[in-house]
């Protein structure tokens, strides 16, 4: 068994699992994604062929996959609102658990939920994990369903969207229906984005970048009704990245001008970027241009010292795609968006500007991985 | 002045170094002995907490099944249900490990149990949980138990299961905090669906725990099937810890007990020191020492004895704590539940409590004749006739202190007939009132004793007779002590043996199968009932029929009700009948019409023949008349009997767990024996146990239990030797004088030393004959009253001569052997030093 998994699955037994869960290991997501034992697992392969809706659901024979919701919402009053909720799935092995016992399974979920609260400063998060056995959790294609106890994002008419979301944690919860505003966008090439020089050190990878949300946010014993605009990314691989990557940011930004981007950016152990950094950026009719690793920038502005884990993140960047035109400066609607859960990182609400104005051009989410002692 | 106040107290220790370590050593092992059973109590809270703890984690509450399994399906149900802040499911049975070792084989679903299980979460150390969820067998062991087994990650060894031998793999070793680790080790935890798998319990839970909002209780009952119910595990534990009280309790007794001969020891020692310091003291105040620096002269010597003895004792009752730790936890752990843990926890409060009962006590005992040395005129002082006048003049005091205290004792012990404090507060009063009478019981024995005698009586020995009512200043609080310390001895020991031998007799009528076969729950659930194991048992050559008893504890949402249903086949249930009319019993109670009920469990619920039980059953509650109570020594919480046949029906439970085979009356016991073994199924690892060992593990329990009770007696009377040994030495010490004069006047060193043993024989004579009375009424009230209320059991009472014998032979061989010395060093003296002195 890899140490990777080792280190997720201690983490299950220690961490105080539950929605109330506020401690952190400090299991980085490079150690899920990275150097495992993947022999026996299916791999990504070039050029894949994907099937609609059977690749909504459940990939088994892959090590990991994800249902990645982020969005800003806003009430009616103005009250700014960040979200995200995660499904997460991890095989155990490759190979199906022989046994009789209905409990029995190779798949673990993890969910992680998250609610910027901005007004408010409050960042709320959670955390659950279950087995994928007895209907505890689990995801299936059509009706699209994946859940994680009674979080759930389910498909309310005939068609994948629009999409029921719905998660509770301690005091704050979201029911939200999601409904695209663009089509599909297959990452990388053709949806085999490459994270490293090896063939299969690469994920199978589709969003849809612009999804119209609406519905409540739950705060205490408060409802609110908000909208906004939600982001779906969809992904699973068995070896993500290659060796020497310590961690990764990634920034997903609908910018008021209908153009939404998608950047990510590896992090060599000494915080070069790796070529394999990558993005694309959608106009507003939806169509796709890739960028490739020399076609943007990303640099770290302040950072930020999380009291709770001592991590130091970068909560600013300047990000520019030359070719496109684009420079801008990614700044937090607050500073404290960690998640220090069992999976340590900061993944937050994030508005864009053009430097030097004090306008904003667009609202996202940043995702920083990697930078925290595991 | 003080200076030389506090120097004179100083050299009259230096000078007498023996009296001075006596005095210590009193008063240590009077802390040492409350201070050990103090700890040994909160070592068994701690080890009841810690095992509470993993048994039932942090659940407010579970659901557990009526009959005998819960459907898993209950789980999924259970845990949407409002009000339901967490739950998880459990698997648990008990496997054998290599080494003839048992662990207890817990599944838990690692992603529910966060909540609940503080050990796992604090757990930390290689556990490879994917293996655990993924690999067939997969384990996590404690670091203990992997130690034990000298087992690694990786490695594989083969257990047995209640579905036969299992190859288990090391999936990972748990590390804990030192406090757990103990405890742990004696559970083997593994993924909820391998449990299921090794355990043949595939789609059934042992339970659900459950943590609950508050008031949401009810509601979710309602949501139950017939087949499970909703327990509150608070009321469950605290029912389970409310089982030991009186074990507590009696515990607790004891170490006043011995806390008690320890006070007195420590007064006696230090009004010794006090007295044969008059002179000194007299010579201070004529000095002009005033009465305040006197006073305080001898409470600081009372401290130079407590402190130094205090601290000793906490030394010696740590150690003491111990050992006793083991014993009071192995008795709790036979008597009541499973412990997993027998370690000594030293928390700071005990060491407090008996420091400051150390230091306290010396004080107060102190403080008497402080205020009567700084009292007494100068004059008076100095004449040691005016302190035997004043020590004679209390004896009537004494005697009146007694009669009230034996008033006070009779009130208590008659009001206190549901309150065993009350009881033993009536108990104390008992001692007090013998303590108190002991002195001038002991002049009024000798004065007797005196008038009796032939006037050619040898003169040592007329003179010992007188010489001991004159020195009951010295002697009297030492020989109190002495006849309370063998009061108790002969009390306890009296009650241990009636007990022993009502449950001896209580065994030989109960256990009247010829062999008997004890069979794990799990294994006959894996095989869906005992048909593999009986009809075998049956087909063995001289074996007449089986007789079949299940015991089992029926939750309830307050106390567990434990349940035996029985079969004893044609002769019926062979319980001896307290009450109920034994034909009736046999018609009714044989139809499952009627159930039994235990004398304990008449005792503490007040039924009645005729009263009605409900009983909880899968099939909802059914109520049955009692037709009879019967004595039993298994609980002292009580037992409820039903016939298996009516078991069988409303519980759907085809398993025993005990099975009696009843030869054929010309049969062969030894082949029966040999048949049985080859019948039994090879893999079931079930022993073939005869009626004559079962009785005599039974009765090995028996005694394991009383082990701490003896230990204790034992610790008691040491104590009192001490006091007695002290006690005549300063005696001696006084004589030196008198001794001298005898010894110039002509009396041989022979004479000289009979007359100083005939004078601690009689002394401990006294007193031994004073504890058998006292003794006697301690069993008594043991008998009769304090078991009776902490256990409700009953039992004959059976004084052995020996035991009384015994008692009287230890008091006269204790003070002669408390005598030796004295006699010795009363006799190497040179006399006319001893003259030149005065």
């Amino acid at each position: 068994m890899t140490r990777a998994i080792m280190v997720l699955l201690l983490a299950l037994l220690t961490a105080a699992c539950g929605p109330a869960a506020d401690s952190g290991s400090g299991l980085t997501v490079v150690s899920l994604l990275g150097d495992g034992e993947s022999a026996g697992y299916a791999r990504a392969s070039p050029a894949p062929d994907f099937t609609f809706p059977a690749d909504h659901g459940p990939h088994p024979d892959y090590r990991s996959e994800w249902w990645y919701f982020t969005g800003n919402l806003v009430a009616g009053d103005g009250r700014e609102f960040g979200f995200q909720l995660t499904f997460f799935r991890f095989a155990l092995a490759a190979d199906e658990r022989t046994g009789a016992s209905a409990w029995g399974t190779r798949q673990v979920w993890m969910g992680h939920f998250a609610l910027t609260d901005v007004a408010g400063k409050r960042f709320h998060r959670a955390e659950v994990f279950q087995r994928g056995a007895l209907g505890l959790a689990g995801a299936r294609a059509a009706p699209f369903r994946a859940w994680i106890g009674d979080w759930e994002a389910r498909q309310e008419g005939d068609e994948f969207f629009p999409l029921a979301l719905s998660a509770d944690g301690a005091g704050f919860g979201i029911d939200l229906q999601v409904s695209p505003l663009k089509p599909m966008v297959f990452q990388g090439d053709g949806g085999y984005s490459a994270k490293g020089p090896e063939p299969g050190n690469a994920s199978l990878y589709y969003a849809f970048t612009r999804l119209a949300a609406e519905g409540v946010v739950r705060l205490g014993d408060k409802t609110v009704d908000v909208e906004g605009e939600a982001w779906l990314d969809r992904e699973w691989s068995t070896s993500a990245l290659g060796p020497g990557i310590e961690g990764w940011d990634w920034l997903s930004l609908q910018m008021d001008d209908g153009r939404d981007l998608m950047i990510y950016q590896l992090r060599h152990e000494d915080g070069s970027p790796s070529e394999f950094s990558a993005g694309s950026l959608i106009d507003a009719e939806g169509r796709v241009t890739r960028l490739a690793s020399r076609d943007f920038s990303m640099r770290p502005g302040r950072r930020w010292r999380s009291p709770e884990t001592g991590a130091a993140y970068p909560v600013e960047w300047t990000v520019e795609v030359p070719g496109e035109g684009l420079a801008l400066e990614i700044l937090p609607v607050m500073d404290g968006q960690e998640m220090d859960l069992s999976v340590l990182y900061w993944e937050g609400a994030v508005r864009s500007r053009v430097p030097g104005r004090d306008s904003l051009t667009g609202r996202g989410y940043l995702e920083m991985t990697g930078y925290g002692a595991p | 002045m003080s200076r030389l106040v506090r120097r004179a107290g100083r050299r009259a220790f230096a000078r007498h170094p023996w009296q001075y370590v006596l005095a210590v050593a009193g008063v240590a092992l009077g802390v040492a002995v409350v201070l050990g059973v103090d700890l040994a109590g909160a070592s068994a809270r701690k080890a009841f907490d810690v095992s509470r703890e993993l048994v039932m984690g942090r659940a407010t509450h579970q659901v557990v099944p009526l009959g005998t399994e819960l459907d898993e399906s209950i789980y999924l149900a259970v845990r949407r249900a409002p009000g339901v802040r967490a739950a998880a499911p459990v698997v648990e049975a008990g496997i054998g490990l290599p080494g003839d070792r048992r662990a207890t084989l817990l599944g838990i679903d690692p992603f529910a149990e966060g909540p609940f299980r503080e050990e796992v979460a604090a757990a930390s150390g290689a556990v490879d949980v994917g293996a655990l969820l993924v690999e067939p067998g997969a384990v996590a062991l404690p670091a203990r138990l992997a130690d034990a087994l000298q087992a690694e990650v990786g490695d594989r060894f083969t257990a047995d299961t209640p579905s036969g031998p299992a190859d288990l793999l090391v999936a990972g070793i748990i590390e804990t905090d030192p406090g757990r680790e103990a405890a742990l080790a004696g559970f083997v935890y593994a993924d909820i669906a391998t449990a299921q798998e090794l355990l043949g319990m595939v789609g059934r839970l042992s339970r659900v725990d459950l943590i609950l909002e508050a008031g949401q209780a009810a509601g979710l009952a309602g949501l139950l099937p017939a087949s499970a119910e909703l327990v509150e595990t608070a009321a469950r534990s605290s029912a389970t810890y409310a089982m030991t009280r009186a074990f507590r309790v009696n515990l607790t007794a004891l170490s006043l007990l011995a806390l008690l001969v320890g006070a007195f020891l420590i007064y006696g020692t230090l009004t010794f020191l006090v007295l044969r310091r008059t002179r000194t003291l007299g010579v201070l105040r004529s000095m002009g020492v005033d009465r305040r620096g006197v006073a305080a002269s001898v409470l600081s010597e009372a401290l130079m004895v407590g402190v130094p003895g205090t601290v000793l004792g906490l030394a010696l009752g740590a150690a003491l704590g111990l050992g006793l730790a083991g014993l009071v936890v192995q008795t709790m752990d036979d008597l009541y539940f499973r412990l997993r843990v027998s370690e000594v926890s030293l928390t700071p409060w005990p060491f407090a409590k008996a420091a400051a009962l150390g230091v306290v006590t010396s004080l107060v005992s102190a403080l008497g004749p402080a205020l009567e040395a700084a009292g007494m005129p100068p004059r008076a002082v100095l004449s040691r006739a005016s302190v035997e006048r004043r020590a004679r003049r209390r004896l009537p005091r004494l005697a009146a202190a007694a009669v009230a205290c034996a008033v006070l004792a009779a009130v208590l012990l008659a009001l206190g007939r549901h309150s065993l404090v009350v009881s033993f507060a009536g108990l104390f009063a008992v001692f007090l009132a013998a303590a108190l009478a002991t002195p001038p019981v002991t002049a009024w024995l000798m004065a007797g004793l005196d008038r009796l005698m032939p006037a050619a009586a040898p003169l040592p020995l007329r003179m010992a007779v007188r010489g001991t009512s004159a020195s009951l200043s010295r002697t009297g609080v030492a020989v109190s002590a002495l006849s309370v310390a063998v009061a108790t001895v002969i009390g306890v020991g009296v009650m241990v043996g009636s007990f022993r031998s009502s449950v001896e007799q209580w065994l030989s009528s109960t256990l009247v199968a010829d062999f008997y076969l004890h069979v794990e729950d799990s294994w006959c659930r894996a095989r869906e009932g005992l048909d593999d194991l009986v009809d075998p048992l049956l087909a063995v050559p001289g074996v007449a029929e089986i007789t079949y008893s299940q015991r089992r504890r029926l939750p309830t949402a307050g106390e567990d009700i434990r349940l035996w249903a029985v079969d004893g086949g044609s002769r019926g249930l062979r319980a001896p009948i307290i009450a109920g009319d034994p034909g009736r019993i046999r018609e009714q109670f044989g139809a499952g019409e009627a159930v039994m009920v235990s004398e304990p469990w008449a005792a503490r619920r007040g039924t009645r023949v005729g009263d009605r039980v409900t009983l909880p059953t899968p099939v909802g509650p059914r109520t049955f008349p009692v037709a009879g109570i019967f004595r039993d020594y298994t609980s002292d919480r009580g037992v409820v009997a039903l016939h298996r046949d009516a078991y069988r029906r409303l519980w759907n439970d085809s398993c025993a767990e005990g099975l009696g085979v009843v030869m054929a009356p010309d049969a062969e016991p030894d082949r029966v024996r040999a048949g049985l073994a080859a019948a039994v199924p090879a893999e079931s690892g079930i022993p073939v146990t005869a009626n004559a060992d079962l009785r005599s593990a039974s009765l090995a329990v028996f005694d394991r239990t009383f082990t701490v009770t003896r230990v204790l007696q034992l610790l008691v009377g040491i104590v009192a030797f001490l006091g007695m040994l002290s006690a005549l030495q300063a005696l001696q010490l006084e004589r030196v004088r008198e001794n001298a004069v005898l010894r110039a006047v002509g009396w041989l060193p022979r004479q000289l030393r009979s007359l100083v043993l005939t004078q601690t024989g009689l002394l401990g004579l006294a007193a031994g004959l004073f504890a058998v009375p006292v003794g006697l009424a301690l069993a008594g009230l043991l008998v009769f009253v304090i078991n009776r209320r902490a256990f409700g059991w009953t039992m004959s009472f059976d004084p052995s001569v020996q035991d009384l014998v015994q008692g009287v032979l230890l008091a006269v061989g204790a003070a002669l052997l408390a005598g030796v010395y004295p006699a010795w060093q009363a006799v190497r003296r040179q006399v006319a030093q001893d003259l030149r002195e005065e």
